[in-house]
């Protein structure tokens, strides 16, 4: 086939949309953690009003679970994976530092009876500050909206008790996980 | 005054290629192979000559026991590609 400047236009078009097809997100990781952190609050929230004292010990068999989950899928994914774009790099960084703060907010803060208090609020601010960056990069609004959700429910839970925390972080994650979660889905299918 | 078109990169595939190494950090050679729907033994040809004239880097692994091929872009295959480009519409351009 003759090879002129129009041909040589179109090559270089076709390829570089087929690399960028290759940005794509499910929302298995906001569907999961969405509905883990979200079943999680809703039953703490009823076991506290049910006067059960150990009321909060389905987030210690919630979050390990969504841990190994995410693990078990992060190395999949990594077998799967054919080509790694620049975003992919800035995803990871992103990850990591989620994952850190994530980390010193829930393993710290919960030690100090100063601090436990605004444990929920911290951990949303930490949410949101993701999920918008996540949502710049993927060019997704819905997780930007979701974000703000999230940031308003923080700024609330500073100022409300645990039980009121519990329902705030469920609406959070229901705002800011499981519907854009549901909607990158979507988005994900009809790009094939 | 007409610049002249890279003649490594004015082939289809060979520019298939380097379009799509652009848009990416790495890509695996099942990858390339796929989205240009070339056949293996062209590919490899058409990649090693990018590769000898500095336009790509190729790394050889493994991946579950299985050989692995990687390809990446270079500066050079970046610049190449830029003024490739810059030709191309200095063309189309005087055609229209």
């Amino acid at each position: 086939m003759e090879m002129n400047e129009n041909k040589a236009l179109e090559i270089i078009e076709n390829m570089i949309s087929h690399a960028k097809r290759e940005i794509k997100d499910n929302g298995f990781y906001h569907l999961m953690w969405g509905y883990l952190v979200f079943i999680s609050a809703i039953t703490d929230y009823f076991l506290l009003m049910r006067g059960i004292e150990n009321h909060a010990l389905v987030w210690g068999i919630m979050m390990p679970l969504g841990g190994l989950a995410s693990f078990i899928k992060g190395l999949k994914d990594k077998k799967q994976q054919r080509v790694v774009s620049y975003i992919d790099d800035i995803m990871k960084s992103l990850v990591i530092a989620f994952v850190i703060s994530l980390l010193i907010v829930c393993l710290i803060m919960p030690m100090t009876a100063k601090h436990w208090r605004s444990f929920f609020p911290v951990l949303m601010v930490v949410y949101a500050f993701s999920l918008y960056v996540f949502g710049g990069i993927l060019q997704f609004k819905p997780l930007q909206f979701g974000a703000l959700f999230v940031w308003l429910s923080a700024g609330i839970a500073f100022f409300v008790g645990y039980d009121y925390q519990l329902l705030l972080l469920a609406f959070a994650v229901l705002a800011g996980f499981i519907i854009p979660g549901h909607l990158l889905n979507l988005r994900s299918n009809s790009h094939v | 005054m007409f610049k002249e078109l890279d003649p490594l990169l004015h082939s289809q595939l060979r520019l298939a290629v380097i379009s799509l190494l652009i848009g990416v950090k790495e890509a695996e050679f099942n990858f390339i192979k796929e989205k240009t729907e070339s056949s293996s033994g062209n590919l490899s040809v058409q990649l090693q000559k990018l590769k000898e004239a500095g336009y790509i880097e190729i790394s050889k692994g493994f991946k579950d026991n299985f050989p692995l091929t990687t390809c990446k872009i270079t500066d050079k295959g970046i610049k190449a590609f830029e003024v490739y480009v810059k030709a191309i519409k200095q063309y189309i351009q005087v055609k229209k």
